[in-house]
This record gives structure tokens, sequence and C-alpha cells, in this order.
């Protein structure tokens, strides 16, 4: 459903990602992990053109997007994202975050919006903080509501980029089972973690990304138990220690 | 609510005080320095004679209220242009665009280095030898010295609104990219009205500061409250009385205190009312 063919992109002189290959399929979960920067969150922003690659082809169900005639902003509402660092807009509701994006982007009526977005925040278990704002309310819930936001454009796939790595330690679960549910009912997936536990047991597969190239694609057993290139054995040591 | 929101910030609990209470408070307060005031200068505040003289004329106006009336009428040339072209020069700077950041740039760094005295004198000046007869040069090179006070005012308002437009967190704007939000839309429904709240505080703090400069176009003979003053006291009859002096111009700062006030408790109100948890502004 995601293909991504020979990309390449710098910042000035500093190459990101060095030829990456990569295949999602259709109700895939796809771990992508490796050392700090490695071109992980670059890779994930050229699926959706938040990055445009300096060479390769983005290709969603067959057919490339990276192209003059395709509209960014089109592409990124069939593929919905989630950051690190949540970035709701600060002077909106709960509510009125996750509607911005159905009003303003697909001309859904606001009432129409508002009972899809209630259901949506009620899904992530926050159906009772509709009207707060992003500074009253903890880490966790804000990153429920930007995983409502990215789902009420009604995407075909998700991206995660490092999601929990803000997150303090007794909020990081809550997020990781709205994830884990999220999976389970089939949405196809792109997640940058350094968790390894949902890597274990959500992902399909795990790909190992360093110094911009993929070293190492294998499911996740196979992966954290005996990972065969040199770097993913070490990177795996440091991480499980 | 009370105590501290979730994430430690402390929620403030919506503050009401009756309008009424606070005008009496304020009035008290006038009026006991006031008091003090005249007790201790000897000035002629309660001279029945000065206010009819530079307050209450028979038949017509006195110095006191068409200064004001000029003041008002400069103002509502100074504040609305200076802060339109603040906006767009603030916005303007922080442009990918060079043929409109640098021009921007330049304006603001070359406006903010020159006395706003200077300026007008320049603009009145130069307005006087260019315009055509016809068009009574002296009085209209009065509003060319007005758009040079507004220009020096939206100097200042440019830093600010730059200010606001890059504290909003570029994560917000990569966000509502992210569900496929044009560049207009980010600007309009995720930049500006956070850009807007976060520069009111600072923003009134420049008004109160214009406010006060108009009295600068009196130099070049325009008529505002600071020059009617000042003619008042040269008055054959009134020059020389020194008592009047003092209260003249006790007089005169009250009602810049005054216009000051309004304007800038009129920009609190606004704040209050678009105030969002999170989001309270620079420099409360």
């Amino acid at each position: 459903m995601i293909r991504l063919e020979g990309i390449h992109k710098s910042f000035g002189d500093v190459p990101v990602l060095r030829g990456v290959d990569l295949e999602v399929r259709t109700g895939e979960v796809l771990a992508l992990v490796g050392p700090s920067g490695s071109g992980k969150s670059t890779l994930l922003r050229c699926v959706n053109l938040l990055v445009v690659p300096d060479q390769g082809r983005v290709l969603l169900d067959g057919a490339q997007v990276n192209r003059p005639d395709v509209r960014p902003e089109w592409v990124r509402q069939q593929v919905g994202m989630v950051f690190q660092s949540f970035n709701l807009f600060s002077h909106l509701t709960a509510l009125e975050n996750v509607t911005l994006g159905p009003t303003r982007v697909k001309g859904i009526a606001r009432d129409a919006a508002r009972r899809e977005g209630t259901a949506l925040l009620q899904r992530v278990g926050l159906g009772d903080k509709l009207g707060a704002y992003p500074a009253e309310l903890s880490g966790g819930q804000q990153q429920r509501v930007a995983i409502a936001r990215a789902l009420a454009m009604g995407p075909r796939a998700m991206l995660f980029d490092e999601p929990t790595s803000a997150l303090d330690p007794e909020y990081i679960q809550e997020v990781l089972d709205v994830m884990t549910e999220l999976a389970r009912e089939g949405m196809t997936m792109i997640v940058v973690t350094h968790e390894m536990s949902f890597a274990r047991n959500v992902a399909q597969r795990v790909v190992f990304l360093d110094g911009g190239q993929i070293l190492e694609e294998a499911p996740p057993a196979e992966f954290f138990g005996a990972p065969r290139h040199e770097r993913a054995r070490n990177f795996v040591g440091k991480i499980l220690r | 609510m009370g105590g501290s929101g979730p994430t430690g910030r402390p929620v403030r609990p919506p503050r009401w005080r009756s309008p009424l209470l606070a005008l009496l408070e304020a009035a008290l307060l006038v009026a006991v320095f006031l008091l003090v005031l005249q007790a201790a200068l000897g000035t002629s505040l309660t001279d029945a004679e000065l206010w009819k003289a530079f307050a209450f004329p028979p038949r017509r106006l006195g110095p006191l209220f068409s200064g004001l009336l000029g003041t008002l009428g400069y103002l509502a040339i100074v504040m609305p242009l200076g802060t339109a072209l603040g906006f767009l020069w603030g916005w303007a700077r922080l442009s990918r665009r060079r043929v409109l950041s640098w021009p921007a740039g330049f304006l603001v760094e070359t406006l903010r280095g020159v006395p706003p005295i200077v300026l007008v004198i320049f603009a009145y000046l130069f307005g006087a030898s260019i315009l055509p007869r016809a068009w009574n040069p002296l009085q209209s090179a009065l509003l060319l010295a007005a758009v040079a006070l507004a220009l020096h005012t939206a100097a200042y308002q440019a830093e600010i609104f730059r200010a606001g437009f890059q504290s909003v967190p570029t994560g917000q704007i990569e966000a509502a990219q992210s569900v496929g939000m044009t560049g207009a839309q980010v600007m309009a429904r995720v930049v500006l009205p956070q850009a807007l709240r976060l520069s009111l505080p600072p923003l009134g703090n420049e008004l109160a500061t214009v406010i006060k400069d108009t009295s600068i176009l009196g130099a070049v003979g325009a008529l505002e409250l600071f020059s009617s003053a000042g003619d008042f006291l040269g008055r054959p009859g009134v020059l020389g009385r020194i008592p009047w002096v003092l209260a003249v111009w006790v007089i005169v700062a009250g009602v810049y205190l005054a216009v000051t006030f309004a304007v800038t408790h009129g920009l609190r109100l606004l704040e209050r009312r678009l105030r969002v948890p999170g989001l309270e502004g620079m420099a409360a």
C-alpha cells in the first residue's frame, strides 16, 4: 500500500537518507527502529511529504505521489501522523483540535464533525475532556487527542513518530493501548518507537535503520532474538539492557 | 477549578470585578492625589476662572477640548495605520521571499533608529515643500507628519507581531499540515489566532507610548492637547500666572492618562475575553 523506492534526502551537505526502499502492506504494522540520528523521522516524513525526497519515488497504492501534479495536502489526508511532542493546537479545545481538519479540509458540516469528533475522543477514552484545552491535559491525554485528530481525517494509514518518547512513564501504556487497539482493527501503521514491548507484540515486521540506510528487516522475534547485522546486534544489546 | 492543572501550571480562576467599583476606586485615588497636589504646590486646580478659560469658555470649545479632539483625531490615523502596517511588516519580515522580508527589515531597522520628532519634522517640511498650493500645504503636511508617527510606531509593532508569529511552535504548523491543511489555512486557523493573542500585551504597551507621542505633532504646529495647552498659557492675560501653569499641566497629564487608560484597558478586556489556558501571553 505504501512503497518507497530509492529515497535520498540531504539537509544541506548532510545526507540523512541514502537510498531507502520500503514497502508496507495494507493492515501491516511496521516498527521502524534505529539509533537517534539514523533518519527514522525523516523517512517517516517522506511518506506524507512533510519532507520532500531529493531522489526516489513515494507510492500510494501503486501511484507515485511525490510529483508536481499531486497536491501534498491530498497525500496527507490519506496518511495521518502522530508526533513525539503531540503538537496539539494550544488555542483550541480537544474537540476543536479533532474537528479542525474535517471541517476545514474535508468541508464536513460542523455538527457532523463534532459528532464524529466526540465519538473518536470517546474511543480514545477522553469523552469527558471534549472542552479541555491542551494545557489542561496530561501528556498521555494530549497524545490520545492527537491520535483522534489524525483519525478524524479518515486516513488509510497512520505514521507514529516516537509517540511515547516525550511521555512520563505512567502515561505510556494508555497511549500504547490505543495504538494496539488501532492495529487490531486493521490500520496500516508505521511506528518509529523505542518501546520494544510494542514492537515485539504488535508489529509484524521490524525495520532497522542506521546511517540513512536499512540494514535489517525481520519479524520482531527474529530481530530481537538474533539480529544478523552487527550494528543491529549492537543496537538491540543497548536497548534491551 | 482552582489550584494547579495536570501539567503543574497554576490554573487561575476567572476574576470578575464590578466595573463600577473599579471606577469608583480609581476616581477616589485621583481625587486624593489632586488634593495632595493642591496642598503641596498651591496650584489652582479649584480655580473656577481657570476652568472657565481653559475648558469651558462660553459658546465655544475651550483649549482643553479642542486640543483633546485634535489628539483623538490624530490617534484615529496613527493607531490603525500603525497597527496595520506593523502587522504586515512583522509578517513580511518572516517571509521566505526576499522581496518581502528585506524591505520590511530595512524599514523596521531604520525607523526604529530615528527619533520620532525628527521623523515628524522631516515629514512635515517635506510635505509642505512638495504639496501643491491648492491643497493648503501647511495643513495637509500635518497629515504627513501623522503618517510619519504611524510609521514610527509600526516599526515597533512589527517586532511585536514578529515575536508573536515566532512563538507559535513549528510542531503545530507541521501538525496542521499533516491533516492536509494548505499554507493559507495553517496561517489563518493555527498561526494567527495564537500569534495575535501572544501579541496583545506588548501591543498595549506600544499603543500607550504612541498615544503620548502624538504630543510631538505639536512641534510642527498641529492642534492637539499638548500644543493647545502651551498656546493657552502663552495668551495675554494668562502669561505669567504661575499657579495656572502647574494646574494646566496637571490637567493635561490627567487627560493623557485617561486616554491611555481607556485604550490599554480596552485591550486588557479583549485579552481576557480571548484568554485560553496555557496561552497567557509573552509579557503579562
